[in-house]
């Protein structure tokens, strides 16, 4: 029998992400298999799967390190300690070990058990969204502004809980009282901010250097509630991060990007994503993505290099014409010829290469981002996506905004349709560890510390 | 009642299939991890509706039911004694919804047309001037160094001018205690042509073009005019009001663009400046009576500056004044209706003031 190691192709020993990205390349070469029609031997597979179980994490990759140098034990996946869910470092065991058990004997829902792509669904509409946001528009004002916090839990429910994986919906927990919090916050600092400005610079100055170390705890705690107040399956999420690495991620490197004239700006925003998800957690797994600054600046770079020579294309098309009609026609014609090429350069353009980047991020981001052993795997299109971006811009137009929910839905929409998640195995597997603490502490808690700033 | 539902016992992601049965203000669930359980109604904590969504059933043990959305779980729910609560009526109609657009429409246009105009009347008098000193001396520079130059008007013009400025100032308290006193400044602008503005820190600029076309008096009526901005604090309205468009516009239309943004509250706010330039005219007819001279003098002026018909808008108070009078400019040579205009129809305006000198 071969060690875990072996199995994955590497020498023991190998680090973390050696067996990490083995494992990755081994799921995809799996599922690729799978899709031409010839499935590798499940037995194979199982054996994928317990050598990750064995390896994927530092803790357990360190018992099982341990049990190959110690002769006795070599080659033993370490037995299951008995379940006993009245403790909690128990119920962390028990996550820890319960996929081994799972994988080595033959579970009678093997149809769940293999390797499965689960596209998420959406299954909003925009009639729907519209008559929501209508009436929580109306609402709003008529309260002069308290309703917003209500408006807010109904309209991320209508998102969440219409956007499925695996037939179960995601839910929205937020309390609206908490949310209304948080604005007033939010907006007592824009006020500040705002009024500084008018009556002097230097005012604004030390307003800014005052509310900038706020600014990482603000952002951090509103992570968190997002996270804590999403559910799947009726789990939370959950979002753990320290205050230095919120500060790290949003100042420090704002200010490397302000000080290196944006040079540094996908560095700062790639910090900012894994801050988002290498922080999150889902029934005791963390989110974790392993993009890197090299995938963030070639976009970038391909996104500067296209928007320049499309500029610059345009105005040499531009000059020509200019040029060839010029003879036969008067200045106005050639104001008129001006005005298009912006109207093109802003209206084309511009959303091209925006979207081009958020396409290319969205999918470098995603298809390096795993949950537990599962993978995540983004497939969107420049082209579809910017046909959605430009037919909801002007439809928006069209309609004096009327036609905004719609164009959200849209969106959304394409957003869940080309995510899914490549399960290995179950998605069965994921428990919640801190049930009893947040019963004990309720909603009073949350009440109190919690809040949301909308971004 | 009796269906299907998947269970989820809030401590495990593992998929549980249930029977639900509901009897009047009682669930009950079949097949259940740990066994039949009943629940009574006000123990369940229902979902609202949103669409196709699956709706959730919350129990007080952190365990929750996902059911898919359909007729028979309306029904079950009914026999629960579930009740759709107002907000959710509201939404899942049609009609309803429509009206709410049809409300949230006329509450924005009244508020746009009386509302903000109010606010910002009220809101004015307790701006603080002093910063609107420096915001405007700081355009004045600005200004000064790109499209004005030094006068050219002969001394005796400019004295007679002057003290004509300071009666009118002297003969309103409230323009004599405006905390930056009302300053006359003399400005050459041919690239401009005639014009004459206040800015919101009281200086009032009066270009040689203007002069150079009227008698002493008509100038004073034009200055009253001016004065008339000052008094009313119409520069500072303009301002609350154009920040408060620009914000709610920022934040509907905010996703969209900046481009369309500015430009609808720029479209939108010439609106206020044909009822500002109408009061104006009203307290310089009134300030020149004060002196015992003619509101029809405003009225010459007018006629005057439209015969020659480069009078192109005197109350630019911010620092683009170049870029906007270049605009109307070009309108007003085109003959382009008043709408888009910043000043309302000078026939209008004449008219008014005859009427005015007529009461007196």
């Amino acid at each position: 029998m071969q060690n875990h190691y072996q199995t994955l192709g590497l020498p023991v020993g190998a680090s973390l992400e050696a067996v990490q990205d083995a494992y990755k390349q081994a799921l995809r070469r799996f599922l690729h298999n799978k899709q031409a029609g010839t499935p590798l031997p499940q037995a194979e597979f199982d054996a994928l799967q317990a050598a990750y179980d064995a390896l994927g994490a530092v803790e357990r990759k360190a018992v099982y390190d341990e049990s190959l140098a110690s002769p006795a034990e070599a080659k033993a996946t370490p037995p299951p300690p008995a379940q006993n869910p009245a403790h909690a470092s128990d119920l962390a065991l028990s996550a820890l070990y319960s996929a081994p058990t799972r994988s080595a004997k033959v579970a009678p829902e093997s149809a769940d058990n293999g390797i499965t792509t689960h596209r998420f669904e959406f299954t909003g509409s925009g009639g729907e969204y519209f008559r929501i946001w209508i009436v929580n528009l109306l609402l709003t004002i008529l309260t002069l502004g308290i309703y917003s916090a209500w408006a807010k839990v109904r309209r991320e429910q209508y998102f969440r809980r219409n956007t499925l994986l695996n037939g179960s919906g995601f839910d929205y927990h937020g309390n609206p009282k908490a949310i209304l919090k948080g604005r007033v916050i939010a907006w007592s600092l824009l006020l500040v901010l705002t009024i500084s400005e008018k009556l002097n610079p230097v005012y604004y100055v030390i307003a800014i250097l005052l509310l900038s170390p706020a600014l990482p705890w603000l952002l951090w705690r509103s992570f968190r509630f997002r996270a804590r107040n999403t559910s799947w399956r009726g789990l939370r999420f959950d979002f753990e991060s320290g205050y230095l690495a919120a500060f790290t991620t949003f100042i420090a490197y704002g200010l490397l990007t302000l000080v290196t004239l944006g040079l540094a700006f996908p560095l700062q925003l790639l910090r900012i994503k894994q801050f988002m998800l290498n922080n999150l957690s889902f029934g005791g797994f963390n989110f974790k993505t392993e993009a890197t600054s090299k995938d963030f600046y070639i976009v970038f770079l391909i996104a500067v290099v296209a928007g320049m020579g499309g500029f610059v294309a345009i105005i040499i098309a531009g000059t020509v014409l200019g040029m060839m009609l010029g003879k036969l026609a008067s200045s106005i014609v050639m104001m008129v010829m001006i005005g298009i090429l912006i109207f093109v350069l802003y209206v084309l353009i511009m959303p091209l290469v925006i979207t081009y980047v958020q396409v290319n991020l969205a999918n470098r981001l995603w298809n390096k981002t795993s949950l537990s052993r599962h993978q995540f795997e983004c497939d969107q299109r420049l082209g579809a996506m910017f046909a959605i971006v430009i037919t909801n811009w002007l439809l928006i137009m069209l309609t004096a905004g009327l036609y905004w929910p719609w164009a959200k839905i849209r969106l959304a929409a394409y957003r869940a349709r080309h995510l899914s998640l490549i399960a290995a195995g179950s998605l069965d597997e994921f428990v919640s560890y801190n049930t009893a603490e947040q019963q004990a502490l309720g909603e009073g808690f949350a009440d109190a510390f919690d809040f949301d700033i909308a971004l | 009642m009796n269906m299907e539902a998947f269970y989820f016992d809030g401590r495990s992601s593992k998929r549980h299939t249930v029977r639900l049965e509901a009897t009047a203000g009682r669930l009950c669930l079949h097949d259940a991890p740990e066994g039949e359980q009943h629940f009574d109604y006000t123990e369940v904590k229902i979902s609202e509706p949103q669409g196709r969504a699956p709706r959730v059933l919350g129990f007080p043990d952190g365990a929750c039911c996902e059911v898919a959305q359909s007729a028979e779980l309306d029904a079950l729910l009914e026999t629960l004694g579930y009740r759709e609560s107002f907000v959710m009526r509201l939404q899942g109609n049609w009609p309803v919804s429509l009206f709410a657009l049809i409300c949230v429409i006329l509450i924005m246009a009244a508020g746009y047309q009386w509302g903000l105009p109010w606010g910002a009347e009220i809101a004015a008098p307790h701006i603080p001037l002093k910063p609107m000193r420096q915001l405007s001396d700081a355009a004045m520079r600005q200004m000064d160094g790109e499209i004005l130059h030094s006068s050219k008007l002969s001394r005796a013009r400019q004295e007679n001018l002057q003290g004509g400025f300071d009666r009118l100032v002297a003969l309103d308290p409230e323009l004599a205690a405006y905390a930056p006193h009302p300053r006359l400044y003399f400005r050459s602008a041919p690239d401009i042509g005639p014009n004459a503005f206040a800015m919101p820190g009281g200086q009032v600029v009066l270009f040689d073009e203007l002069a150079e076309e009227l008698t002493d008096d008509e100038a004073l009526a034009v200055l009253a005019h001016e004065l008339g901005h000052l008094n009313r604090r119409h520069s500072i309205r303009e301002l609350i009001q154009s920040s408060a468009t620009g914000a709610v516009l920022a934040a509907y239309f905010g996703d969209v663009s900046v481009a369309v943004t500015t430009l609808a509250a720029l479209a939108l706010n010439m609106n206020y400046s044909r009822e500002m330039e109408l009061e104006a005219d009203a307290y310089g007819a009134v300030a020149l009576s004060r002196q015992n001279k003619s509101p029809l003098l405003l009225a010459n002026a007018l006629e005057k500056l439209e015969r020659s018909a480069r009078y192109v808008g005197d109350d630019d108070e911010d620092e683009d004044t170049d870029e906007d009078n270049s605009a109307e400019e070009d309108e007003d040579e085109s003959g382009s209706p008043g709408w888009l205009s910043s000043h309302p129809d000078t026939r209008e305006r004449i008219r008014r003031l005859k009427e005015l000198s007529v009461s007196n």
